[in-house]
This record gives structure tokens, C-alpha cells and sequence, in this order.
């Protein structure tokens, strides 16, 4: 052993007693979802709750098929749970949501395929109404942001799948939602571009201040871009544990490399291992 | 301009063989006259076959038209709504499996002789193919299309026209390059039960009289119309295709 191995408080979720739901970004308690299945119903999330500060990036990270996608579809309300509250922004999902108080990136990069890239982007602003406050980064300032500068007309099928996923990260950001919610965004694209991609991410997050609820069952890249882990366990899912990061932002993907980060990462993917 | 020459070079070689049999093999005019004999008689009876190609063209773009409108209204209707659905399904499995070209007879004792029986019959037959891929094209968006359309707060009518209507346009298009041909089918068979007009009416006057010429000359002026229209469609769903992807469009046809 080189190193001493540190242990960290792998806390059981605090009661979000002291949390005041109106002054979060996100604010879930006692959240139940269950799913109509072959004799009866399949339970699939059981009393989440969640807490999530303005500006922080939280991951959640559990095994294929615990919920984790689906406790992102409630947050953005496109499932609404039997029992539970949920406050986004300080309004409920549904409203949330026209308020434009999220972007989502899913895991698919689904994009319309008739469109070019840029018309994509451009999208989510057509659908509502106009804002007051017309948002910080025009469609054509984000297609550059995301290193997509002279891809503006492309269609998705002559952009390869990185692209296409900086595509959606974009259109997340059309609108300039204070929360990003994003679905394993990175699973589909090789581990080169994951990486570029990460870099890309938490640069975005450093120049525009987001709260950011990231999906994914990769450890490493939980702990490399969050401030805090929860981990999820299977059927029904429940958040088993909350995990400190305890590195400042911005962070730099030398990071990997650090043994606080290796011990940590380790701990998380044996803490997963039990569930 | 070469890839039309290029396209047009195994037809002219066609009528080559088909010219070189006519003389050497003494096939007699009244059972197939030689492509010179048609062109002949295509340029002397022009006035004639312009004038009933008139009639024709009439009751085939009419048929085609409506069937494609009543067709889209239709598609979109049902998708709409599932009610609408039920009501209309029974009455289009029916309406399919009739023998629309044995209606004729019945549309020529309701309508009498002018163009309107054609028309219907031309519209009964173009109809379905149209209605069943619109269907197909507005129903099949990948769900996770829908679903991103939901979390960016879009509605009902939104979803139609910005992913439903463009979605199913590379299915449309193929169908109506169909719908276009059996209209032209329709006109066809609804001239031959009874009419006095129309290229449909020229060919059972060539029949009757044994001029077989003329038989051949309606059927070389019905042969182009088509392909015009043919033509024309096609043009459109070529730009279609320049959004959509190459070949997208041509996997897509139901048939029906």
C-alpha cells in the first residue's frame, strides 16, 4: 500500500428538514413511482428525496434499470409520481417547465432529423412563447461553445454521434435554463470524445453558473464533475448514500490522477457493488 | 440532359427491335403497328387526341387531387383521434377490399356519361394508398422524439405540425407517385365502361373499328401524361430527399 487509504462518510441521505424547497433548484420529498406491470403494479422509485443547492452539480449513480432515468423524467415532469413533492425552481415540474427553468439532455442525442444543426438549437425557442429576458447566448454563440462553429447546417445524420450529443447540449441551452438535467448523456460516445466532452461540460458550467442533475452508472466521470454523488439502489430505486466530492471547482481532468480522487471513485464502486 | 439520354436509351433501342420486327416479320398494321406508324398517326390525328386527352387529364388530376386531400384529411383525422378511428376503420377494410374497377358500372347508371363517374372511380382507387401511408408517416415518430418535444413544453398542435407533418412526408410522397398512376388506371377503366369522350374512348373507337393505330397513339399520349406527372411528383420528393436523407423516402412506401 502506497497510501494510506481514506475513508469518506458515505452518509445515509440527510432529512431535507432544514431545506427550504422554495430557495432550492431542486427540491424532491418522499417521491413514490411505481409502474402498471403483469400482476400489479412494479414499484420503481420509493421515498426519494432530494435535495439540490442552486449552482451545484449532483450525479446520481446506480446500476442499469435501478431509476435513475426515471427520477430524472420526474424531476422534468414528464412522469408524475402517486405520492411525493416536487419543486423545481420553486414551482411545481409542470410549471417548471414552461418557465424554462430546465434544459434535459437525453441519452439518445434525439434530435428531428429534417432539421439542420442549428434549427435544432433553435427549436425549444420557437415552441414557447417568447421570454421576457431573452436568453444570454444566441443558438449560434452555443453551436460555438460546444466547438460546432461551421456545423450550423448540417443535418444530424452528417454529424457523427459526439457532435450530434454537443448538438443537444446545446439545444439544452437554448433557452438559458438556470438547471440542466442530463441522461447519461456521455454513454454513447467513445471514451476520447466522453473526455473532450467532460472538459467541455464543466467549462459551460464554470462560464454560465447552472445547477446540473447529471445521470450516469460511470463512477469516475460522477466524481470528476459533481460536487456531490448520490448513489441509487435497484428495485425499487432509493438514494442509498450521499458522497461530498471534496475538490473546488473548476477542476481539470489531471484530477484523475489524484489519489483522493482513486480512493474515492474506489469507495463509491464498492459501496455499489452491495447494492 | 445526359442522364435523361441515358435513361431514354434502352426505350429507343426497344422501339428499334420493335420497328425491325414490324418490317422484316410483315406484322400486319391492325395487330401492332410499327413506332413510326403511331408517330404518324399521333402527328396527322393531333387535334383529335388533344382534345379528348383534355377530358382525360381533367378527370385524372381531379381523381388524383381529391383523393390525396380527402386522404391526408383522413390520416390526420384518425391519428387525431381515436374515436374518428373506430368509426372510419370498418368502412376503409371494406371499401379496400371491394373491386373498386367493378363499381364503374354502377357510378356510369348514377352519374350518366360525363366526367364526374370518372372521377370518383379514379379518386376511389388513388385514395388508399395515400390514406395508409399517412397514416403510417404521422403515427410512427420515435417516442423519444415525442418525449423531447414534451420537455420542451411544446403542445399538441406544435407536435403536428413541427414533427407529426414533416415526419411523414418521405411516406407521402412515394404514395402519391402511386395514387397518380392508379388514378390514370381509374379514368382508363370508367372511359371504356361509358363515355364519349376521353383518350379511354379513343381506344374502344380504335378497338371497334380495327384501328389499332389510333388505339396505340391514345395509349402512347396517355403513356407521356403519366409520366409528366410521374416526373413531377418525383421532382418534389427529391427535394424532400435532399432534407431527409437519400433513399429515405423510397424505404418507406406501405404497400398496399
Amino acid at each position: 500500500m502506497a497510501h494510506n487509504v481514506r475513508r469518506f462518510p458515505l452518509a445515509t441521505p440527510s432529512a431535507p428538514a432544514a431545506a427550504d424547497p422554495l430557495k432550492a433548484a431542486i427540491s424532491l420529498a418522499g417521491v413514490d413511482l411505481s409502474f402498471p406491470g403483469e400482476g400489479g403494479a412494479v414499484k420503481v422509485l420509493s421515498s426519494i428525496d432530494l435535495h439540490v443547492e442552486k449552482q451545484e452539480f449532483i450525479s446520481i449513480v446506480g446500476r442499469s434499470g435501478c431509476g435513475k432515468s426515471t427520477l430524472l423524467r420526474v424531476i422534468a415532469g414528464l412522469l408524475t409520481p402517486a405520492v411525493g413533492d416536487i419543486a423545481v425552481m420553486g414551482t411545481s415540474a409542470a410549471e417548471a417547465r414552461l418557465y424554462r427553468s430546465f434544459g434535459i439532455v437525453f441519452q439518445s442525442n434525439v434530435m428531428l432529423p429534417w432539421l439542420t444543426a442549428i434549427q435544432n438549437v433553435r427549436l425549444p425557442l420557437e415552441v414557447v412563447p417568447k421570454a421576457s429576458i431573452p436568453p444570454r447566448y444566441s443558438p449560434e454563440e452555443l453551436l460555438k461553445m460546444v466547438g460546432l462553429e461551421g456545423q450550423e447546417n448540417k443535418f444530424p445524420r452528417q454529424l457523427s454521434g459526439g457532435m450530434r450529443q454537443r448538438v443537444a447540449i446545446a439545444r439544452a441551452l437554448s433557452f438559458d435554463p438556470p438547471i440542466l438535467l442530463m441522461d447519461e448523456p456521455f454513454a454513447a460516445v467513445d471514451a476520447l470524445i466522453r473526455q473532450k466532452l467532460h472538459v467541455l461540460l464543466m467549462d459551460i458550467c464554470a462560464r454560465t453558473q447552472r445547477t446540473v442533475v447529471f445521470i450516469t452508472h460511470d463512477v469516475y466521470e460522477a466524481v470528476l464533475l459533481s460536487d456531490r454523488v448520490l448513489i441509487m439502489s435497484d428495485r425499487p430505486g432509493t438514494i442509498v448514500a450521499d458522497v461530498k466530492v471534496p475538490f473546488a471547482r473548476p477542476r481539470h481532468p489531471s484530477l484523475r490522477s489524484d489519489p483522493v480522487y482513486v480512493d474515492l471513485c474506489s469507495q463509491i464502486l464498492e459501496r455499489l457493488m452491495q447494492e | 440532359m445526359l442522364a435523361l439520354l441515358k435513361k431514354a436509351m434502352p426505350i429507343a433501342l426497344f422501339c428499334a427491335i420493335w420497328e425491325a420486327a414490324c418490317v422484316v416479320l410483315k406484322i400486319p398494321n391492325y395487330l401492332i403497328p410499327s413506332p413510326h406508324r403511331v408517330l404518324e398517326k399521333i402527328v396527322e390525328s393531333w387535334p383529335l387526341l388533344y382534345a379528348h386527352s383534355l377530358t382525360s387529364v381533367a378527370e385524372i388530376l381531379l381523381g388524383f387531387v381529391l383523393a390525396s386531400v380527402c386522404a391526408l384529411v383522413c390520416a390526420i383525422a384518425m391519428v387525431h383521434s381515436k374515436r374518428i378511428e373506430a368509426v372510419l376503420e370498418p368502412f376503409l377494410v371494406v371499401s379496400q377490399v371491394i373491386p373498386k374497377v367493378a363499381l364503374a358500372p354502377l357510378f356510369i347508371i348514377w352519374f350518366g356519361h360525363g366526367v364526374l363517374p370518372k372521377i370518383i372511380i379514379a379518386m376511389m382507387i388513388a385514395f388508399f394508398p395515400v390514406l395508409v401511408n399517412a397514416v403510417v408517416g404521422l403515427r410512427s415518430v420515435d417516442a423519444e422524439i415525442i418525449e423531447l418535444m414534451d420537455s420542451i413544453a411544446a403542445n399538441r398542435r406544435q407536435l403536428f405540425w413541427r414533427v407529426r407533418l414533416p415526419n411523414s412526408l418521405p411516406y407521402i410522397f412515394p404514395a402519391l407517385k402511386v395514387a397518380a398512376l392508379l388514378s390514370i388506371v381509374g379514368a382508363m377503366v370508367g372511359e371504356f365502361v361509358g363515355s364519349d369522350r376521353g383518350l379511354g374512348y379513343l381506344m374502344i373507337i380504335g378497338d371497334v373499328n380495327l384501328d389499332t393505330d389510333l388505339l396505340f397513339a391514345a395509349l402512347v399520349v396517355v403513356t407521356a401524361f403519366g409520366m409528366v406527372v410521374y416526373a413531377i411528383i418525383e421532382a418534389f420528393e427529391r427535394r424532400i430527399e435532399s432534407r431527409y436523407g437519400k433513399g429515405e423516402s423510397q424505404q418507406h412506401l406501405v404497400t398496399v
